[in-house]
């Protein structure tokens, strides 16, 4: 019943329409599955709403990136977001404003705005725009996401995820669909999450993985054979993951939990069980201000996610 | 009797010529060239001809009272449309908000009138930011004279906005080079839809400097400077109803390492499509990528190659030597 087609999910959402948690999960697991960048519309601001949003920066620097969407909850405001460059000249140096604002979709007056910023890294950098035929295949960068982020009976957080690309070349570890979720009080955009991964791809090369590396004989053939793999053996992880609201709450708001589903690949395939996956959990809880990960008890190297230091590195 | 009109006549050409060798681009104005142009194009440009400065005092007294600011307005300019000599456009900045910093915000107001009726046929507000990198001046105001053909019924008119725009954050100074990079002339193309002013071309910069020192580098640091200006030319080919356009920019690349110095002409260009609403561009990929492969450790110096396409690096070998350790 869940397909990757967007289109589908409002008919299933309305079937269970009466069961919130269900709706919930409905909206979520349609939401993770849907969510690749090739499947998803474009999320165009009109061209009033683009004026709107440049006079509100008020900055001559244009903007690399903007996307807008109605609220599917608050028809009567729009959310948009934009990226403006501020700084840093080769790719994977540059800095961005990443601004969130919430416009009166008639008048497209800005009501609300966060200003965060963005700094792209060795494994992260911002394709801006499709301006040229190579690139119209490309993720937007930006991309407004409104599914029920139900974190209380009143609130429904508001989310911007960031796509990032890799640089080609160095990086081991490469992280994106950074997840940001905001409340709108009043004239405000809160950030209650900021610059959560929900995907990511690992190599492991000599730290112990904990996956099991099946010694087949077809494994052990193709290791004699391949010169270049005998000595350098590593396994790709990738991971996708996705935001669970919880029952119980701690300071006003629901506990998070984040599901993430991970498979392996390896350069040398027949070397991996390629059916080996797992799911990890971490937890987050609000503390008043922002959501901050729980940490997990088992200290598992295996848990990317498994502490602060992981998501806030800075 | 004729004395005074040989005069004239020769104050006119010399006008005239210098005015044309500012426009050949010569960066170098010397004080009396620099007077006669300014002269030349406050003429052009003045609201007190054809008496179009009621028209912008009355237009900013609306503004002033749906806003609640000031009457105030600052650096007006006016022109007749060629191609529609009933019509007159005018732009001014009037003060809007008082910002962080005691930094102040203007409205730019951009509209066309009827020079008949003095109304106002069609506007456009827009608002600009002062900031620490960003300042408004006396010049900073000035219409392009020279309509912009964007199909057979759509003439565009053109506004650039002079302001200072530098980038000399303390990041540009993490890998031991200091980058400071400027652009400092903005263009935009109006077209009248409606009532309303599109900018459907906004805010093209067209100036781009990039200066640095590698202090890395072996001789103890090479210092590069690439500043280049740029023109929007009409192109023949069309999307989505507009002609493309292309911005080219042309100007130097000079280099030092203190003992030896190397200057270059350089040049690139890059086209500009409409996209239904706008002709899309990010900055920070203009006039061309090409431009921002500034080699830290010394581009083109002493090198064989005269085509500044050769000498890039591939910033990537840059990018892995700095990666985090994680």
């Amino acid at each position: 019943m869940l397909t990757n087609k967007p289109k589908t999910s409002p008919f299933c959402c309305r079937l269970t329409a009466l069961f919130n948690s269900s709706l919930l999960t409905c909206a979520i697991l349609t939401w993770t599955l849907a969510f690749s960048p090739a499947s998803h519309a474009k999320q165009a601001c009109s061209i009033d709403a683009l004026e709107a949003m440049e006079n509100d920066s008020g900055d001559v620097r244009g903007f690399s990136a903007a996307v807008c969407k109605q609220l599917p909850h608050q028809e009567q405001f729009t959310m948009g977001a934009y990226l403006q460059w501020t700084g840093g000249s080769y790719a994977g140096e540059r800095r961005y404003t990443l601004r969130t604002v919430i416009m009166d979709t008639q008048t497209h007056e800005v009501i609300a705005r966060h200003t965060g910023s963005l700094y792209e890294g060795p494994g992260l950098t911002i394709v801006a725009g499709s301006l040229d035929n190579k690139e119209q295949n490309s993720p937007a960068p930006l991309w407004i996401d409104t599914a029920n982020y139900k974190l209380n009976s009143d609130t429904r957080a508001l989310g911007v995820r960031v796509q990032a690309q890799q640089l080609p070349e160095g990086a081991t570890e490469y992280q994106s669909d950074y997840l940001n979720l905001f409340v709108h009080q009043g004239r405000f955009l809160i950030p209650v999450v900021e610059r959560l991964p929900l995907y990511y791809w690992k190599v492991w090369k000599s730290e112990p993985s904990g996956y099991h590396v099946a010694r087949t004989p077809v494994v052990i053939k193709s290791e004699t054979n391949d010169k270049a793999g005998l000595t350098t053996r590593y396994i790709v992880e990738s991971g996708k993951g996705a935001l669970h609201i919880e029952p119980k709450q701690y300071k006003g708001f629901s506990d998070l939990k984040l599901l993430t589903k991970t498979k392996l690949s390896g350069a040398l395939p027949k070397r991996t069980d390629s059916s080996q996956s797992r799911t990890t959990i971490t937890h987050l809880r609000f503390n008043g201000e922002r959501y901050y990960i729980l940490e997990s008890k088992f200290s598992d190297k295996r848990d990317w996610q498994h502490s602060e230091p992981w998501w806030k590195p800075r | 009797m004729n004395k005074p009109l040989i005069i004239f006549t020769a104050l006119l050409l010399a006008t005239l010529c210098s005015a044309n060798s500012y426009a050949l681009g010569s960066l170098k104005k010397d004080t009396l060239e620099q007077a006669l142009y300014e002269q030349q194009k406050g003429q052009q440009q003045d609201c007190g001809l054809n008496q179009l400065n009621s028209v912008i005092d009355f237009d900013s007294a609306l503004l002033s009272r749906k806003h609640g600011i000031s009457a105030a307005t600052y650096y007006p300019v006016c022109w007749v449309l060629p191609h529609n000599k009933e019509q007159a456009l005018l732009s001014y900045f009037q003060p809007y908000k008082e910002i962080e910093h005691n930094y102040t915000s203007y409205l730019w107001r951009v509209i066309i009138v009827n020079r008949y009726s003095n109304k106002v046929e069609a506007r456009y507000t827009g608002i600009i930011n002062e900031s620490s990198n960003i300042k408004v001046h006396s010049d900073t105001n000035s219409i392009v004279h020279r309509e912009y053909a964007l199909n057979d019924n759509t003439p565009a008119v053109g506004l650039i906005l002079d302001l200072v725009n530098y980038d000399n954050s303390p990041q540009s100074q993490q890998h031991g080079d200091y980058q400071a990079f400027k652009t400092n002339r903005f263009m935009t193309l109006f077209v009248q839809q409606g009532d309303k002013l599109r900018p459907v071309l906004k805010h093209l910069p067209l100036d781009y400097e990039i200066e640095g020192t590698d202090l890395a580098g072996s001789n103890g640091g090479v210092y590069l400077h690439y500043g280049v200006e740029g023109e929007v030319e009409v192109l023949p080919t069309t999307s989505h109803g507009y002609h493309d356009l292309k911005l080219i920019t042309q100007g130097q690349q000079y280099s030092t390492d203190g003992e030896y110095d190397q200057v270059e002409p350089i040049n690139f260009s890059s086209e500009l499509k409409y996209d239904g609403k706008r002709y899309p561009f990010v900055t920070e990929r203009l006039p061309s990528p090409e431009f921002w492969q500034i080699n830290q450790t010394g581009v083109n110096f002493l090198s064989d190659s005269d085509d500044e396409s050769a000498s890039k690096t591939d910033p990537n070998s840059s990018q892995s030597e700095s990666q985090n350790a994680n």
